[in-house]
């Protein structure tokens, strides 16, 4: 009863929201300042909500990572970003989606924490790069966030509960059709009505994180993806083992990451078919412990 | 110049034993075998529960030691690690991270953290914040990540197939 009422709702809003651009494309409406008729005709047509451009998942990718970082500090230290980038972009440039316009980052938190915007933003808090011993153990924490970005899990995500994804569409004409009330130059939206429903959008997406299938796909394509750029797949499992030994001790600087991952026995689990791929592979193994250590401690 | 010697050595020491102590608990019944590979000979049975020391990884395995002292290798998908707090066991980086933030006994400070040799020079002060956009700055050029993966020895392994949606 409750799915047949669910469905007739569902079916009211899309009805409403096709009525609402019939209405705003005729009468040139505005809503806070933002012409959602000229957005409207931008987008060509409400029902072409499915593929998204690489130009439009940049200009989300943006937002989105704009409203993630809106309270956060950028670790100032630059052989660390750089490090961390020459290692993101050599496992990036192994991947489906190597052309995309990736940024790595390191953030000033103590909290362990990773996590992937789309179009290819990877940032890594210093509670999380601290935590790790090597090389190949950060290739692997980055490998899991840019299998999120080639597989499209935020954009799928965000485009699923910004409701039928009308609002990811707003947010991204907005930045793109450069309507002077709802982005700026740099493509930031500035419409309150928009920005707040879609920093809202965003919120509750890293809030309460992905499905946990999305999060098992990752690992096994992260995984992959180090053992192809030569690193020791294995890395992750030390990874996940270290954090395993750690869920059950409510720190305060894990309980984001403990909320918005699965546990990490499942991981483990989910990863042992993939494992036994790659122990069939000749793999080259590489750790890089120095190498780590006088980058990220010098 | 010493320092820094002592420093490398002790690094190298940390980096080759990062495993010794490591506490764990068997995940289930299985066996221990005397080399890091599954056609290796079986020692001896190892049942669930039952608790070891980490000695080192190779791969997908670890070498442990029993209560009995009994080493040999299990796979690392066999083992659940003990929590950091009751193996007082900790990480490189954190002993290094601790190392980093005590003052010096001298209390002089011979460098900046986050300045290049170049910097200091300058008597540049480091940047106290950096914005989104100066992120850009640490892009990497296609020729800088090739040397940064000939440099660590990192070769694409291509008989790895990613897998499709």
């Amino acid at each position: 009863m409750n799915n047949i009422c669910r469905h007739l709702l569902l079916k009211l809003t899309s009805m409403a929201l096709f009525l609402v651009f019939i209405f705003c494309t005729a009468c040139g409406v505005k809503i806070q300042g933002i012409d959602l008729g000229r957005v409207f005709e931008a987008a060509g047509k409400v029902g072409d909500l499915g593929e998204k451009t690489l130009e439009e998942e940049n200009a989300l990718g943006e937002n989105t990572i704009r409203a993630l970082l809106s309270d956060s500090t950028i670790n100032t230290q630059p052989h660390i970003q750089r490090y961390v980038n020459k290692v993101g972009y050599w496992l990036a440039s192994h991947s489906s989606r190597a052309d995309l316009a990736w940024q790595f980052m390191v953030l000033e938190d103590t909290a362990v924490n990773a996590f992937a915007a789309p179009g290819g933003n990877i940032a890594i808090t210093t509670g999380l790069l601290y935590s790790l011993n090597n090389e190949a153990e950060l290739a692997g924490v980055l490998a899991h966030e840019i299998a999120h970005v080639v597989l499209y899990h935020h954009m799928n995500a965000l485009q699923t509960k910004s409701k039928t994804g009308l609002l990811l569409d707003i947010a991204i004409l907005g930045a793109q059709v450069g309507n002077a009330k709802t982005a700026n130059e740099k493509g930031e939206l500035k419409g309150p009505e928009v920005s707040g429903m879609f920093d809202k959008a965003v919120d509750d997406l890293y809030y309460r994180g992905l499905d946990r299938e999305d999060e098992y796909e990752a690992d096994r394509l992260g995984v992959l993806l180090s053992a192809k750029a030569g690193y020791d797949p294995y890395a992750f499992v030390s990874v996940l083992q270290v954090i395993g030994s750690r869920e059950g001790r409510e720190e305060k600087d894990l309980a984001r990451f403990i909320r918005v991952h699965p546990s990490a026995s499942s991981r483990l689990s989910s990863l042992e078919a993939v494992l036994l791929v790659a122990d069939s592979y000749e793999l080259s193994n590489r750790i890089l412990a120095q190498r780590f250590i006088s980058n990220v401690f010098p | 110049m010493k320092y820094t010697m002592i420093l490398s050595l002790f690094l190298v020491f940390l980096t080759f034993s990062v495993w010794a102590g490591q506490a764990a608990i068997v995940l289930k019944d299985t066996q221990v075998m005397d080399a890091p590979n599954t056609s290796a000979l079986t020692i001896i049975p190892i049942s669930k529960d039952t608790q070891v020391t980490l000695l080192k990884r190779k791969g997908g395995w670890y070498k442990i030691e029993t209560s009995e002292q009994q080493t040999g290798w299990l796979r690392m998908l066999n083992v659940r690690f003990i929590s950091e707090q009751e193996s007082n066991q900790k990480s490189i980086a954190k002993i290094l991270r601790e190392t980093a933030m005590m003052p010096p006994a001298s209390g002089i400070t011979t460098g900046v953290r986050g300045m290049t040799d170049e910097e200091m020079k300058q008597n540049k002060q480091p940047q106290k914040t950096l914005r989104l956009e100066q992120l850009k700055n640490f892009v990497p050029t296609e020729e800088s990540v090739r040397k940064f993966a000939e440099e660590g020895k990192l070769r694409s392994q291509d008989s790895v197939i990613l897998p499709t949606k």
